[in-house]
């Protein structure tokens, strides 16, 4: 077995002999470097909204979506996003207690942001409900033309990412929980969050192109 | 230490309220302007403010240096 598993053992350590202040100035650029590449992906998704929902004469346009559910779900991944950034604090000072509540209540909110997209908005089951007059349950289908493909293909994308932040978050709050990070060595948590942040920023620009930019058509 | 904890936790709070603040600005820009330029620029403010605060982007041209 290589030396990288012969020294390993619960803690993060100092790998291929560098310096962990190198070590970690190196993960940060690859952690931004991946962001960046990763937005090319996102960037193409928001140009073909941008694109193919533009209607001649009418402008930009945008499918009917329940205003109140894009409302909910965007402040629950704000929050999720808070959460973490307490989490990442409190770990930088060596609350390992505050940081494994924080990291908790950030997947919850993560999975209640799924369940939003994935339950309510796309509607898995086909269900119809109201609560105080607000429609509960998405009508859009993947093959509703430009508006069912594009809208699908941006969340779809986006859940995909949540779900593994979501992941992450919890292979994190699990290595934290048993004693695997320090204030001084944390690049697991920070790493986690960076992530977690990055979902945030995707979704801040998708929130007003999917649900706010354009006259709505049913 | 202590200090600098309540410091950093303040910036937290600080930054969740002018997200909240924004997105509620946001949903009124749709509501009663309807402009894609305005509502690009609050959603470039808000992501701005979270790429600086919640994620330190500004620690990727400091000097090297440890997590303390």
């Amino acid at each position: 077995m290589s030396a990288i598993t012969a020294h390993h053992d619960d803690h993060e350590h100092e790998g291929h002999d560098l310096p962990y202040p190198t070590q970690l100035k190196a993960n940060r650029l690859g952690l931004w470097l991946f962001f960046i590449s990763e937005f090319f992906l996102f960037g193409a998704l928001l140009l073909a909204r941008f694109y193919l929902w533009l209607e001649p004469g009418m402008g930009q346009t945008r499918p009917a979506l329940s205003q109140e559910m894009g409302f909910l779900t965007t402040a629950i991944l704000l929050i999720s996003s808070y959460f973490v950034y307490r989490g990442e604090t409190a770990m930088e000072f060596g609350e390992v207690k505050q940081f494994t509540r924080s990291f908790m209540v950030a997947a919850v909110l993560g999975a209640l942001f799924f369940v939003g997209v994935v339950f309510f908005e796309w509607n898995i089951f086909g269900l119809s409900g109201e609560v105080f007059g607000v429609e509960l349950f998405g009508h859009l289908k993947p093959w509703d033309g430009v508006y069912g493909g594009v809208f699908y293909m941006m969340t779809g994308m986006h859940a995909l990412h949540v779900l593994s932040g979501i992941f992450l978050i919890l292979v994190v709050w699990n290595r934290g929980r048993k004693g695997s990070f320090t204030a001084e060595r944390h690049w697991g948590v920070e790493g986690t969050a960076l992530y977690w942040h990055y979902v945030d920023v995707i979704w801040i620009i998708f929130y007003p192109a999917l649900y706010l930019i354009g006259t709505a058509v049913h | 230490m202590a200090d600098g904890k309540k410091a950093a936790m303040r910036r937290g709070n600080m930054v969740l309220l002018i997200l909240a603040l924004l997105t509620i600005v946001e949903f009124a820009i749709a509501l009663y302007l309807d402009s894609t330029v305005l509502l690009l620029i609050m959603s470039l403010l808000k992501a701005a403010v979270v790429v600086w605060v919640f994620m330190h982007v500004y620690r990727l041209w400091r000097g090297e240096e440890d997590h303390s």
